[in-house]
């Protein structure tokens, strides 16, 4: 009897031991601790005497901390970008690591940060930049650009991520829009490849037509239900989610005939999958990579990270590029998703913060992983040498020119309008499209029906996020 | 003798301690957290500071919020369909595998599989069965109905397909409950209920529902529960569309909190749901005393 209870005893403490063997303090796992050196622009000599610093790295030896995930850690790019500025400017950084939040998770550098952790560089999307400038997170940079005489529009343009009038981030790359093309689905049908100049939507639609034949799988067009489709058309026609005092502007009749062009190429003029088909999952979102039946697509310039993955994506047809459709009557446009440094306020030390992420955003660039670099002041001859040395070094055997990615990726001239609605209640406007323009593309409600629907539950909408 | 039993009853909630204390860390603290988050103004970007006690707003918003509310009738009409349907058809499947079958045993592991599937790989399936170029179309097809719907893409459909998909899926557990509850109904209440004319169907109606009508009672309320916690079917399967048409409270609490980032209110719609299980299965607990038999 006293072995059982013995025996029981030891069944109950392994049991307790074994539950509680996966904690572990949540700072072990989850972040690392870093030390800030807050030195200053000195050294120190053998006898112990302070001397001014004589390198022209004005912030030699201090330490910053970038918010990265383990994935960003591990990257070569991020690896060999704080190695630059390291020998370029002396700044020491040290990678801070934040878990990848899971879909539906909180972001936690966002938390970080709320929480008072003091974190010198962050990186973000431009939307989700917004996010962290709603909640006060961020440091604007006017102020710092301009004690150091720098002109940050000269640079960047209007890729500059501007809330509430005042600059939040500096672009290092941008995501832009293209339109890609299987070259095998013109040969066959016997359309000649489609020129830059003046591409506009209904050039796209017109040659779509020629392409298409649904007998024999083949689609002139395709794109994906992002919620961003269903209003591009009003976008690049410049039309603006908010009015002047704050609510939603989506009564402009633009964003109407915004979502009836989107949803007619696939429902009426039947050039790519419908809005049923696209709902159901019938096409994956690679599906263009990873088919040959597929003319057209028009997305961002991921893509290209899709093309090139001859491993993952086997193809034995080439690939073109054309800058994105425009509608026609407008300036050339494109949309564009830009990649962000930034400051938060926790950082200690803004001005060597702001050093490094001037650097970070004017070079990144030239590291050579086919980034396309935000900047606008680049001269057309390091425009085409990096277009031969890096963008284009995979894409000699599709045919693709050094033209093509300048007409595509670096036309100052196009417009470059954002790629989503970015504003008060963003995140729940783009929402309510998604829902709402899958309810009239697959006949459920009316378009009228459908618009207002957009328009009352943005306002209101609007009007929460208020609160 | 007393300190034996003394030792005996400290063994026993040793054996419970570790789940008692788990339950009360990860379920039982966020429970009064999200009660306490419901009663105050807590975005997901305000900071502590500006956090300030709101009362009922955030409840009064919810009666108020028509989509909220059409969430809360998609829920109503989920659980449904869902209870009664898992209920017969678990008892259905339990009474024709109990006995009289050939490869029973094998039959209850075919029933019950679904239910330790991986709800996003039944859902890739499910979605190419039923789609456009599925092989439920293509029969429709074949059979000359002209335009058979998409179930997953047709407003009115989706969402009891939605239900149906989740019951097949779930109905394994109902029937193995039932079969072990049929195991206890005795036989010589079915032999004189024989004996005295009574066909197999009264037989059932008669004796063994009211002698498993415990089980009944356990298995209600728990399906009742599961039909709530419908998130993973529907986000796996529409993702709450179309448009609407299957976003229920699960996935518009989820889409509140973590989208719109209004951790307060997708805390008081959770209360609501947990007041609406509560009050219905106060009202079953109390009707209990007149139809389950022990």
């Amino acid at each position: 009897m006293k072995k059982m209870r013995l025996l029981s005893l030891i069944l109950v403490f392994t049991m307790a031991v074994n539950l509680f063997a996966g904690c572990t303090k949540a700072d072990e796992d989850n972040s690392s601790q870093t030390t800030v050196d807050n030195g200053e622009a000195t050294t120190e000599t053998e006898n112990g005497q302070e001397t001014e610093d004589t390198s022209g790295k004005k912030y030699d030896g201090v330490t910053l901390k970038w918010a990265v995930t383990e994935t960003g850690a591990s990257t070569g790019e991020n690896v060999e970008l704080i190695e630059k500025i390291k020998e370029d400017l002396g700044i020491n950084i040290e990678f801070t690591i934040v878990p990848t939040p899971k879909d539906g998770e909180i972001d936690r550098t966002l938390v970080s940060l709320m929480a008072g952790d003091e974190l010198d560089i962050v990186y973000s999307a431009t939307p989700s930049l917004k996010i962290y400038q709603s909640a006060g997170v961020l440091t604007p940079l006017d102020e710092l650009a301009e004690n150091m005489g720098y002109d940050m529009k000269e640079v960047f343009g209007e890729n500059l991520p501007v809330f509430d009038g005042a600059v939040y981030g500096l672009p290092a790359y941008s995501d832009i829009w293209l339109t890609f093309y299987n070259k095998k689905v013109f040969d066959d049908a016997g359309v000649p490849y489609p020129e830059a100049e003046g591409w506009t939507w209904e050039k796209y639609i017109e040659t779509a037509e020629k392409l298409t034949d649904i007998e024999n799988g083949v689609w002139g067009s395709y794109m994906l239900d992002y919620n961003n489709y269903y209003y591009m058309y009003a976008t690049q026609k410049g039309a603006d989610a908010y009015k002047a005092d704050g609510t939603a502007n989506f009564d402009d009749p633009l964003y109407s005939e915004a979502l009836k062009f989107f949803a007619d190429l696939g429902n009426e003029k039947e050039i790519q999958p419908t809005m049923g088909m696209l709902a159901a999952g019938e096409y994956p979102w690679n599906a263009f990579a990873a088919s040959d039946n597929i003319g057209m697509f028009v997305c961002g310039g991921w893509v290209t990270s899709l093309l090139k993955n001859h491993e993952k994506y086997p193809r034995e047809w080439k690939a073109g590029i054309l800058p994105m459709p425009y509608p026609e009557g407008s300036e050339a446009s494109t949309l564009v998703v830009n990649g962000n440094y930034a400051i938060p306020t926790t950082s200690a030390n803004k001005e060597a913060a702001f050093e490094a992420v001037k650097y970070m955003a004017e070079n990144q660039y030239e590291l050579g992983y086919g980034r396309v670099p935000a900047r606008v002041n680049l001269s057309d001859e390091e425009i085409t040498r990096y277009i031969e040395e890096e963008l284009g070094a995979d894409f000699v055997d599709d045919g693709i020119t050094v033209e093509d990615f300048r007409a595509g990726w670096f036309d100052a001239e196009r417009i470059p309008y954002p790629e989503k609605i970015i504003g008060t209640a963003d995140t729940s406007i783009n929402q309510i499209w998604f829902e709402e323009a899958q309810e009239y593309g697959l006949g459920i409600k009316p378009l009228e029906e459908t618009m207002q629907s957009i328009q009352e539950r943005s306002n209101r909408a609007i009007e929460e996020a208020k609160q | 003798m007393k300190r034996r039993q003394l030792m005996e009853t400290l063994t026993g909630y040793m054996f419970i301690v570790p789940y008692i204390l788990l339950f009360t860390i990860f379920t039982g603290i966020p429970f009064v957290i999200a009660m306490g988050l419901s009663f105050v103004n807590v975005k997901y970007i305000t900071k502590l500071d500006n956090i300030q006690f709101v009362g009922l707003e955030n409840f009064v918003r919810f009666f108020s919020d028509p989509d909220a509310l059409a969430a809360l009738e998609r829920t109503a009409i989920y659980s449904l369909i869902y209870v009664p349907l898992i209920m017969i058809i678990g008892f259905v499947l339990a009474v024709i595998l109990n006995k009289g079958v050939f490869f029973k045993k094998s039959l209850r592991s075919m029933v019950f599989l679904p239910y330790v599937s991986n709800m996003v790989a039944v859902a890739v399936v499910f979605r190419l069965l039923l789609g456009a170029r599925g092989p439920v179309v293509g029969l429709l097809l074949k059979l000359g109905v002209e335009n058979p719907p998409i179930l997953l893409t047709d407003a009115k459909l989706v969402l009891p397909t939605v239900v149906a998909i989740a019951v097949w899926k779930s109905v394994g557990l109902n029937m193995i409950v039932y079969l072990a509850a049929l195991q206890g109904v005795p036989k010589a209440l079915n032999e004189a209920a024989r004996i005295d004319g009574a066909t197999r169907f009264q037989q059932i109606i008669h004796v063994t529902l009211p002698v498993v009508s415990p089980t009944t009672f356990f298995l209600s309320i728990s399906s009742l529960i599961t039909s709530l916690q419908n998130f993973t079917v529907i986000q796996s399967l529409t993702q709450g569309g179309p448009g609407q048409a299957t976003t229920v409270m699960s996935i518009n609490i989820v889409r509140t909190a973590f989208t719109r980032f209004d951790t307060s209110y997708a805390s008081a719609q959770a209360m609501v749901m947990f007041a609406v299980v509560m009050l219905i299965t106060l009202v079953q607990w109390r009707g209990q005393k007149k139809w389950v038999t022990y």
